[in-house]
């Protein structure tokens, strides 16, 4: 998150990253503290730390596990229309399924022909704390970030706030009144998907509830323990239990048999993996971890550009990179032309690996070429003291993790193939709300990521 | 899974990949029986059944069948699209990918590799590789239809090396705790190979001559490991801007007993100041789910002019999706900005391919149909 100059909203958001983390602890993890010895909640406080970077693929793995890369890019560049009576209030179409900490949305030109893919992987947490304690300040970051002008009279705070004046306001109204027009719930259940444009039309910050600071700090704190391949004799071996073992036998959740059964099904994202497996090589190691910067990031040097085509001196004018994290790396990435240019976002053309063009016609295209992540401040191996514990599943693999999710994604797909609005879809996942889940929620209850 | 996808047993040190082309007369209808008795041989020959009236130790020879765009064209099947969209580029002297720092050899004029059927046989000794090899021609000169290409035989070095002189193959995942790297899922692909896997080959000349002359401090740079002991370099906290190699948990090499978490390299950043972030073995495996499962077995031919030796490696992989290998060797923090490793554009004419495929791989089962996608 890019620095305010305001301390208040420095605070706040501080504030916010320690009551989340304590929330978590107190609640997820039932006062169990022995992540908090490998995971410091400020880089800074780690000496000689060296930087890891932790990346992985912002194609929502669900879908491409159960649709295929066709069905996939069909279901995330959905866009249904405006139409959809009270199914809107709980369903934005194909961004729903950006699941992988990263989100976008397709800017529509006057015409209604796709224009722009804006892309943000910043963290709704960050915009929140800024709603609530500067309404100001958040008018002016929000103009900037879109319009590229801090007084852009396109954001003013009927589009932040809905009806609520902000500035009599206290914060809890202001952050109240935010979620519900800019935000979205911060879980699916109940689900509040935001009912005001901004975040809608435009890509302004991650809302699918599943991108949140709670779900990112849970899976550094459930990987960060020394976890062993069981010896003969069931006591911790000197090998590290490979990665599938930390969803299937997981200490903090033995007590909890049905969240233990549900956590495989985080193995079936490309980040959740990823950031287990780097956590928990560097716990292996009694190494102290933070997120530095605590944030989901774009990096620009794994960008594979190259696979674009565009129009002779276009290249420099339509790949916008934004909200920088450090240097390569960025929050927010938008491509095609400016409002001042005829041209649409099909002037651009994608390479595939042959060498093959077609135009780019949404997101998902974008996401195949990209990579996000974090990335973690490690300190000096031995530095913790942690002795190994034994892991010792049932089974020791993790088989199609995604093989329950088709039967919603395939209806949802269908509606999406068939240019349905959102109402229809909705009666097309009828089961997915039988199951008592909405839409996002095609997600089994269970802990953190999943909630 | 065919047997010969590495997935709860090791395959054999010895390889071979035999390459079939359709013949130009062949009919579709023919296809079928030409692959049932294909697939009728390979489970004889794996069970140590020659003719009838020979028995053999089979010496662990495990026979695999992929399926090419050729193939699945012809057949009328449709190649799936992420098959499709990975498909290697003609041989031009140019990239085997757009996007790909990788190039084909000057002097390959066709690529034999990009095939209907790719039988990969690997064996505890080449004579098992070979003499299978051998039993597969004489069926094809009787059946026609399908002829061999191509001949491509390798072998793994008992001491794990490459001909680079460091360890190889060290930080592969293990696919029976990580099926889901090489396993197509339901929804995936077509049903047909749901359960299955693709699998992937370059025949890649290593010149040495471009190697030899670098210092081993250098080598240890842009391979990303420590040359003695395989250990992976990592930067060093204490002088930042440098790297040293990793601290190896018990004495020996990295594939000593009790080194299993020293395999895995934790990511160095791209732009690190040691450079070490744009090694092989950070450029190779950037993401740490996004691998694929590698094989390799090296090989070493003899040229009709100097230099009468050529060295070079047999790459096989396995993987859940073309897209994991079209990345690893397309994206720019990956191999799509150094064929190697090092800085950008660096070591452009260490590595040439000479051949590349990529088959479908779905799984078989005595006594089903011969063509997977009928059933």
């Amino acid at each position: 998150m890019p620095e305010t100059g305001s301390q208040t909203v420095a605070e706040s958001w501080r504030t916010v990253q320690e009551n989340v983390l304590a929330e978590l602890l107190q609640h997820d993890f039932r006062r169990d503290e022995s992540g908090l010895r490998f995971i410091r909640p400020h880089a800074a406080d780690i000496a000689k730390a060296v930087r890891v970077p932790v990346f992985w693929s912002p194609v929502p793995r669900r879908l491409t596990d159960c649709l295929g890369p066709d069905g996939a890019r069909t279901l995330c560049d959905w866009t249904p229309r405006e139409t959809a009576g009270e199914h809107f209030g709980t369903m934005r179409g194909g961004r729903e399924y950006h699941t992988e900490y990263c989100e976008y949305a397709v800017v529509l030109d006057a015409a209604g022909r796709p224009k722009r893919v804006e892309i943000t992987t910043e963290l709704r947490e960050w915009w929140l704390a800024l709603a609530r304690c500067a309404p100001d300040l958040l008018r002016r970051e929000a103009a900037q970030v879109l319009y590229g002008d801090p007084e852009d009279g396109r954001v003013g705070y009927p589009d932040l706030y809905g009806d609520l004046d902000p500035l009599p306001a206290g914060q809890a109204e202001r952050g109240a009144a935010f979620q519900r027009q800019v935000a979205g719930s911060e879980l699916n259940r109940p689900r509040q998907a935001p009912q005001g444009r901004l975040n809608r039309d435009h890509a302004l910050f991650m809302a699918v509830p599943i991108n949140g600071l709670d779900d990112l700090l849970w899976i550094l704190l459930l990987g960060a323990r020394r976890f062993a391949r069981a010896a003969a004799d069931g006591s911790a071996s000197d090998r590290p239990a490979p990665l599938p073992w930390l969803l299937l036998d997981n200490p903090y959740y033995r007590a909890q048999p049905e969240a233990m059964a549900s956590l495989a099904h985080l193995y079936g994202t490309q980040a959740d993996p990823a950031v287990l497996r780097a956590v928990q090589l560097l716990a292996w190691e009694n190494r102290q971890i933070s997120a530095d910067p605590l944030a989901a990031v774009l990096s620009s040097d794994d960008f594979a550009l190259d696979r674009l085509a565009f129009p002779a001196g276009a290249a420099q004018r339509w790949v916008r990179w934004s909200r920088p994290a450090a240097p390569g790396l960025y929050q927010r990435l938008v491509i095609g032309p400016g409002d001042d240019e005829p041209e649409t976002l099909a002037d651009i053309q994608v390479l595939d690996a042959g060498g093959a063009a077609s135009p780019l016609t949404g997101g998902f295209q974008l996401l195949e070429l990209l990579a996000t992540g974090i990335v973690l401040a490690a300190g000096p191996r031995g530095t913790v003291g942690a002795v190994p514990e034994a892991l010792r599943p049932v089974r020791t693999s993790i088989h199609d993790p995604n093989r329950n999710e088709a039967a919603e994604l395939v209806p949802a797909l269908a509606a999406a193939r068939a240019g349905l609005g959102a109402a229809m879809a909705g009666a097309a996942m009828a089961g997915a709300a039988m199951a008592g889940a909405d839409v996002a929620g095609a997600v089994p209850a269970g802990p953190r990521r999943m909630s | 899974m065919q047997h010969g996808v590495p997935v709860g047993r090791a395959a054999g040190p010895y390889f071979g990949l035999l390459c079939l082309d359709l013949e130009p007369e062949a009919k579709p209808a023919d296809i079928g029986g030409v692959l049932g008795e294909l697939q009728a041989l390979g489970r004889r020959l794996s069970e140590g059944r020659f003719w009838s009236f020979v028995e053999v130790d089979p010496e662990g020879l495990a026979v695999l069948f992929g399926y090419g765009a050729a193939l699945l064209s012809a057949a009328g099947v449709g190649v799936p699209a992420g098959l499709a969209a990975a498909a290697f580029r003609a041989p031009d002297g140019g990239s085997v990918l757009h996007g790909a720092a990788l190039r084909w050899a000057p002097q390959a004029g066709a690529n034999p590799a990009d095939c209907a059927v790719a039988v990969q046989l690997t064996a505890a000794s080449e004579a098992a590789v070979t003499r299978a090899a051998v039993e597969f021609d004489r069926l094809l000169r009787e059946t026609g239809v399908l002829g061999v290409a191509a001949w491509y035989p390798g072998y793994r070095r008992p001491d794990r090396r490459s001909w680079l002189g460091f360890h190889d193959g060290v930080a592969n995942p293990d696919p029976t705790e990580r099926l889901d790297l090489l396993e197509v899922t339901r929804g995936a692909g077509p049903g047909w190979l749901a359960g299955g896997t693709y699998l992937g080959f370059l025949r890649i000349r290593v010149r040495l001559d471009q190697w030899d002359g670098i210092d081993p401090a250098k080598q240890e740079q842009l391979v990303g490991r420590h040359l003695a002991s395989g250990a992976a370099m990592e930067v060093d906290p204490d002088r930042p801007g440098e790297y040293q190699p990793a601290a190896l948990p018990v004495a020996g090499d990295v594939f000593a007993r009790g080194n299993e978490a020293a395999r895995d390299p934790l990511p160095v950043a791209t732009g690190e100041p040691s450079g070490i972030g744009r090694s092989h073995v950070q450029r190779s495996r950037r993401m740490l789910t996004g691998r694929i499962v590698r094989q390799g077995y090296e090989y070493l031919e003899a040229a009709p002019t100097p230099p009468v030796l050529r060295t070079g490696l047999n790459f096989v992989s396995f993987q859940s999706a073309p897209e994991r290998l079209t990345r690893v060797l397309t994206g720019p923090g990956w191999l799509g900005s150094a064929a190697f490793g090092g800085q950008d554009g660096s070591l452009g004419d260490l590595l040439e391919v000479d051949a590349a495929g990529l088959y479908a791989v779905p799984p078989l089962r005595e006594g089903s149909c011969p063509l997977p996608w009928a059933t």
